[in-house]
């Protein structure tokens, strides 16, 4: 008998807004871990601790207003306890919004699990002038009660205390109370209990459950437990037939769904719990927050105040963080320097410093970024300003067929795709989410405007600026667009409502904030790493092999040529032929030939291609690349012209710029093409890394189609660029 | 409790629904309709026949607003809100908080519409 080696399991249950998360904070402090519900996208936070000799393994459970099996969360948050067996429930409960808290409560109770109802955000509650009998209140609920202060870290003791006590038998408030439904109620919800444990005692099969719940259960026709029945205790069907019977007998009888009935009969409970332990002032807790609000969601200066709000958060993120990741990628450049060094020339070489600590520096120069749109976003969500985003941004996202908060994942989005793609999990319905993650990457990246740059440079000329926001507003047309046609289609089954709670404003705690910040940067280091570091060194391979014989020759050449001291213009020259002639030859290179005849309607030809299917590591790989392919041929052009100048001379002119490169008439490229080159980039998968971002979020399927979609897009949007274009003569 | 829902079953107008009390008024619920999701959404935050609620503003953009029932403020769409069924409805008393109805004066304080003018209570705003 060693209590020391004994885990307890632990779930926190409660509304949200009900201050569960600060709750598990202050048990847990850093030990979280988060991660996502089995299969789907719910975070799943849980931590463990260890109080009097025992280990807790402490549990969120995602916020509910209820138990039925109408959401996701729900669904989630009552598997969880019929499958997982906690040993413990605590339902945290909003102490100044009793009565709508304890909705969940006697439905926690009506389970027959262990529960302990913690009073959080007490000090609120003693600051108003209401009184409540703690004590009877606990004996009439049948719970042991605690008070808390989540977000101050008061009460983590006693509740810690409380849930051994419990766990360990010696609560002496412990006593299942039935939560009495009203006698007409009570009457068939007694004889259809019974009738079940008959069946089940006559079967031999375990019911698993309180027989009074699956008898409120049935009458109340919840799809969950009917599947459960028809499922698992098949022994036990004939008790529907009988539930049906009953649930037409109540319909007669009260002229209402017995649904509502029963809700009726809980609501009278917890009228009746409250008018004897509650003595209650005026509580306006909402007091301030109504003051607040007369500026921040103001009719008309509603909106200046949130676009500035969003102003900072978009500059911080992007600004700030670029500093950090700078040096971030100074310190891997020197270690990659460092590791080069040590090591030979050669293939190992090349594949850790480009292939290994490329990948290593593309996953943390994201990082800081990542990090301060965390913490952001934890700020947004801690204060409460979150909910008020969703109400001011509501009309315009529901043109979209989105809901108020995909805003910021959408507004993310023009930085990076991958910090808006994680940021969707703000969202509480699984069909806003995905359809908030397939638009994302419509809103134009930081990664994609050097490349916009480049070609309006070098074709527009004085429209440039123009032509860049064009192609910004046309990402934010198609994303209406795709919006409007995707919640039309196949996303329309879930249409979510628009029913949300704005909860009271407040001071955002510094244990909350890197609690919050800390838990999802970590989860994201973790997922994402990995992944992306093994997909660079693919790609790099895949650009590197098979090694090109004819490029080496060139190389060597450049090498003897420079140590003979020759022309440092014939030289260069040679080197920038030997690198093309490498990625010709290479992987990509070949992907980029052979999926040119898909590209050639488009007016782009194999340089192109190459550079497009590079563009899948990251956007800004498509600039550099087509450095590499076109500048060789025409500095080759240019070196011909300059063949009497001295080396000194043609070493100071240099070769031509890309974007002169582009421009010469071997280029390829006309206006239009440039402009369906654009479109292209605009539309098609963003990098490797949102890919995996999406798979990680929405799991594979999603992330082929998101994919799919995309390729479909970009390549259908440049055809009608292109042949449009030809047609009324711009080619 | 039980007075008001009797009093409310009385007085529930035909055809009145949420989206008809202006802002900074109030009205008490007499039946929910529509999607049971929803329906079962809303009782769990409060809104349950009998019950008074109060519409505190609308958003910037107009659509969503914000309601008031018990300590709790949600925000509901126009759409929600044409599913809730209402009777008893009180118009803002006095000055009105931000003076905007849901039809009539649209543009508040400063903008266009006249003072006091404009209509008091609409249909169904478009």
């Amino acid at each position: 008998m060693h209590p020391a080696t004994r885990v307890l399991r632990v779930a926190l249950a409660g509304n949200p807004n009900s201050g569960k998360t600060s709750v598990f904070n202050v048990l847990t402090g850093l030990h979280q871990q988060v991660g996502n519900w089995a299969g789907v996208t719910v975070e799943r936070k849980s931590g463990r601790i260890r109080h009097g000799g025992y280990e807790l393994e402490i549990i969120d459970l995602p916020g509910t207003y209820s138990l039925t099996s109408y959401t996701l969360e729900e669904r989630i948050a009552r598997q969880y306890i019929f499958d997982e067996r906690p040993d413990v429930i605590v339902n945290v409960i909003d102490a100044a919004n009793l009565e709508r808290n304890l909705h969940l409560t006697v439905q926690l109770l009506e389970m027959g699990v262990d529960l302990i109802v913690d009073l959080n955000m007490w000090d609120e509650f003693t600051a108003s002038r209401a009184r409540l009998d703690v004590e009877r209140f606990g004996v009439l609920l049948g719970t042991p009660v605690v008070t808390t202060v989540g977000h101050r870290g008061h009460g983590r003791t006693e509740l810690l205390d409380a849930i051994l006590r419990l766990a360990e038998g010696r609560s002496r408030r412990h006593r299942h109370v039935p939560i009495s439904l009203g006698t007409r109620v009570e009457t068939v919800v007694q004889q259809l209990a019974e009738r079940a444990e008959q069946l089940s005692a006559a079967a031999g099969v375990p019911l698993r459950l309180p027989s009074r719940y699956v008898a409120t259960k049935l009458l109340e026709g919840d799809p969950q437990v009917v599947e459960h029945i028809h499922n698992r205790l098949p022994a036990l069907k004939p008790l529907l037939l009988e539930a049906d019977t009953t649930r037409d007998h109540l319909r007669l009888a009260t002229g209402m769904e017995p649904a509502r009935v029963i809700g009726a009969g809980r609501h009278g409970f917890i009228a009746g719990l409250l008018r004897e332990t509650l003595s209650s002032g005026p509580l306006d807790r909402m007091h301030r927050s109504r003051q607040l609000d007369r500026v921040l969601t103001h009719r008309v200066l509603g909106l200046p105040i949130f676009v500035a709000f969003m102003w900072l958060l978009f500059n911080a993120t992007f600004t700030m963080g670029a500093h950090p990741a700078a040096w971030i990628e100074r310190l891997v450049a020197l270690l990659g320097n460092v590791v080069a060094g040590a090591l030979p020339a050669g293939v190992l070489r090349d594949l850790v410093v480009e292939g290994v600590f490329g990948g290593v520096g593309a996953v943390a120069v994201f990082l800081p970024s990542i990090m301060i749109l965390f913490l952001g976003i934890a700020l947004l969500e801690d204060t409460g300003y979150m909910a008020r985003i969703a109400f001011i941004m509501d009309r315009v996202m529901h043109l979209f067929g989105l809901h108020g908060k995909s805003f910021i994942p959408m507004l993310t989005g023009f930085g990076c795709t991958v910090p808006a793609i994680l940021a969707t999990r703000t969202l509480e319905s699984r069909r806003d989410r995905i359809l908030t993650a397939l638009l994302v990457p419509h809103m134009s990246c930081a990664a994609r405007l050097p490349v916009y740059v480049l070609l309006a440079g070098a074709f527009f000329g004085a429209q440039a600026g123009n032509a860049v926001m064009a192609i910004y507003l046309l990402g934010i047309l198609v994303a209406l667009g795709v919006g409007a046609l995707f919640s039309h289609t196949f996303l329309r089954e879930e249409q979510a409502s628009f029913v949300m709670e704005l909860p009271p404003y407040r001071w955002p705690t510094l244990r909350g904030l890197a609690a919050h910040t800390w838990a999802r940067s970590h989860h994201y280091l973790k997922k994402m790493a990995g992944v992306i570091l093994i997909a660079s060194i693919v790609l790099w391979v895949l650009g590197n092999f098979p090694r090109s014989s004819t490029a080496a020759d060139l190389e060597a050449h450049a090498a003897q040529l420079a140590a003979r001291g020759g022309a440092t213009a014939e030289v260069s020259k040679l080197r920038r032929q030997a690198a093309a002639v490498a990625i010709e030859q290479s992987v990509i290179g070949r992907m980029g030939r052979a999926i040119e005849p898909v590209l050639r309607p488009l007016g782009f030809d194999w340089r192109m291609g190459v550079s497009l299917v590079s563009g899948f590591v990251a956007k800004e790989v498509v600039v550099s690349t087509m450095g590499v392919l076109y500048q060789v041929g025409a500095a080759g052009a240019t070196g011909d012209a300059g063949d009497g100048m001295t080396g000194a001379q043609a070493g100071a002119t240099g070769p031509p710029t890309l974007r002169e490169a582009l421009r010469a008439p071997g280029g390829g490229f006309t206006p239009l093409t440039a402009a369906a080159f654009m479109v292209f980039v605009l539309l098609y998968t963003p990098c490797v890394a949102s890919i995996v971002a999406m798979r990680r979020e929405l799991g594979a399927r999603w992330m082929w189609f998101d994919v799919g979609y995309q390729l479909a897009l970009a390549w259908l949007a440049a055809f009608g660029v292109y042949r449009i274009g030809t047609m009324l003569g711009w080619g | 409790m039980r007075r008001s829902r009797r009093w409310a079953a009385r007085r529930c107008g035909p055809g009145l629904t949420l989206a008809d009390v202006p802002p900074g008024g109030s009205a008490v619920i007499c039946e929910l309709e529509g999607d049971e999701v929803l329906q079962e959404r809303l009782r769990a935050l409060g809104l349950r026949e009998g019950a008074r609620i109060e519409v505190v503003k609308q958003a910037p953009l107009a659509d969503p607003r914000e309601y008031r029932v018990g300590g709790v403020h949600l925000s509901l769409r126009h759409t929600e809100a044409l599913g809730i069924r209402v009777g008893g409805i009180v118009e803002p008393s006095g000055p009105r908080p931000h003076g905007w109805g849901w039809g009539g004066r649209r543009w508040g304080r400063w903008g266009w519409g006249r003072r006091g003018g404009g209509r008091r209570r609409c249909g169904p705003a478009g």
